[in-house]
């Protein structure tokens, strides 16, 4: 068997090994993700007007999620002789890429499938080099350490989402505009999904209320430094749409305070499936909200009594 | 083996190595000490050909990388992978067949548990296993003594020995000048990105030694405490 031939059978074993320890039949969840990718496809078709832009702008936001650190991919790459480490590279972006080209083809979007294939060929190179970027200051640096390294992480689709932004602005289209605070509020309460080192939470001098209340503050605080420029833009530009901005802020901070009660309910461990599933759905039906924040605030107060 | 002439290395402003001009031998140990910071692992990673560099690095092996084994301060796994199953990527990934991991189980590792959750130590043991697995003929060892414990060290001294026997070329990076003196045939101090002393001799290992201990004692530096 050769080393990349190995290298994806692991993936597999792992991604079995990952989908059983989530909860789900390995199956099902091929199912569900599949799923999930036709109806979010066909609705950023069917529901935004600059569809071409907006899909462009996801198919990179998924190609690029889920990469390894640089520390794991170091380890990675001294592994294998360069022809090897490219050709896994070339087939773990091209299987990410592989859908949204098909369906940009089904849509007989034939530049939009160029494009995503000349994205994907981008993130292959991009990995194979080491291009490092300057310490990036921000705004967060004395709330939320999740923002500052999300933002350093996430800089430069943070950047393309701006530039994103700017096309909305110039083309008079407020739902892409729209869209684009969205992915930008949603990329933000992904900041919160790692799980931190036990001693980083330990090191607080906090009872377990204390450090949620201090938590969530500070989140709320960060999300609104970072997304007050998009929405002054939206506001300014686009009149008509300024309840849409407030809703879509409101809206997102409260999934954010969902995201971050509910990385404490399972912490030390990452969300779990049941976790994954009250957020959705509660976030589908917000009336529900507060009942999930009083379940997995006290849950999340159960975990860290024993690290506080 | 390795030759390597005016090597330099930028980090955006800050510049890590500053002009390294260094020959290493087959057959021969050799220990490279410096405070942290001063360019070690930068130096092994532009020797490994996982960064972009100003200079040159020549080799009798080419590519180098092809016959190169890296033991990294800080071995990182995939998760949900044990460390059989490690040991097989690693080893299938130079063409390698290889499937009795326990026969060669030198450091008494659960190969069936998931390598992930290995303590420091264990984690770099299961890849300085995978480092020998691969039959290179330069070898990087990156701190191979940290974290890993006493009879582990002894082993691990015993590899370098033996490999040296067969004519491989090693290059050890390290902070305890005891173990250094005991497998190194050179060992040369690396400096704020040079080599500012070298040698073998007892005379100049204690310069070394106290070169690097400079500046310890400053009057007022533990006030704060």
């Amino acid at each position: 068997m050769s080393g990349t031939t190995y290298y994806f059978k692991l993936q597999t074993q792992r991604l079995l090994r990952r989908s059983e320890d989530f909860g789900l039949p390995f199956p099902f969840l091929v199912m569900l993700l599949l799923g999930l990718f036709l109806i979010g496809s066909v609705m950023v078709f069917y529901k935004i007007e600059q569809a071409t832009w907006a899909y462009l702008l996801i198919a990179f936001s998924i190609m690029g999620a889920g990469r390894r650190s640089e520390a794991l991919d170091k380890s990675i790459r001294i592994l294998y002789v360069s022809a090897d480490y490219l050709r896994i590279r070339v087939v773990e972006v091209g299987l990410k890429a592989l859908p949204f080209i098909m369906f940009a083809l089904y849509q007989r979007e034939v530049y939009l499938a160029l494009g995503i294939l000349g994205l994907a060929v981008l993130q292959i190179l991009f990995r194979q080099k080491s291009w490092t970027l300057p310490i990036l200051s921000t705004p967060f640096k004395r709330w939320a350490f999740e923002f500052v390294i999300g933002f350093r992480k996430y800089f430069f689709l943070i950047v393309l989402l701006y530039l994103l932004m700017a096309k909305a602005v110039q083309v008079g289209n407020a739902q892409l505009g729209l869209v684009c605070m969205g992915l930008l509020c949603c990329l933000s309460s992904a900041f919160y999904l790692p799980v931190e080192p036990i001693r980083i939470v330990w090191q607080h001098n906090l009872s377990p209320t204390q450090f949620l209340k201090r938590k969530l503050a500070y989140a709320l605080l960060c999300q609104l430094i970072y997304v007050l420029p998009v929405s002054i833009v939206l506001f300014f530009y686009f009149p008509n749409f300024r309840l849409a901005v407030c809703g879509i802020g409101v809206m997102t901070a409260l999934v954010l305070i969902t995201v971050v009660l509910a990385k404490y309910s399972s912490y030390p461990r990452e969300i779990g499936v049941l976790q994954s599933f009250i957020m959705a759905f509660s976030v589908g039906l917000p009336l529900l909200l507060p009942f999930v924040w009083w379940i997995f605030f006290r849950q999340s107060r159960r975990r860290l009594e024993v690290i506080l | 083996m390795i030759s390597i002439r005016e090597l330099h290395k930028k980090y955006g402003r800050n510049t890590v190595l500053r002009g390294i001009d260094l020959d290493f031998d087959g057959g021969r140990v050799y220990g490279i000490v410096g405070h942290n910071g001063a360019g070690k692992t930068t130096l092994f990673n532009c020797i490994a050909g996982l960064e972009t560099y100003d200079g040159e690095i020549s080799s009798a092996y080419q590519p180098l990388k092809d016959y190169l084994g890296y033991l990294e301060t800080n071995p990182q796994y995939l998760s949900h992978m044990t460390g059989w199953e490690y040991l097989k990527l690693v080893s299938t990934a130079r063409g390698i067949q290889e499937e009795e991991f326990e026969k060669r189980n030198i450091f008494q590792l659960p190969l069936n548990e998931y390598a992930s959750t290995y303590s420091t130590g264990m984690k770099k043991k299961l890849a300085l296993m995978g480092v020998l697995l691969r039959r290179n003929e330069v070898f990087i060892l990156d701190e191979p003594f940290n974290g890993v414990d006493l009879r582990s060290n002894l082993l691990v001294v015993d590899v370098i020995n033996k490999l040296k026997a067969q004519g491989k070329l090693i290059l050890i990076s390290s902070h305890i000048f005891m173990v250094l003196r005991e497998v190194c045939d050179e060992i040369h101090l690396l400096e704020a990105g040079k080599f500012v002393m070298g040698g073998r001799t007892s005379t100049e290992i204690e310069a070394m030694e106290t070169r690097l201990k400079s500046g310890l004692h400053q009057s007022g530096t533990l006030d704060w405490i």
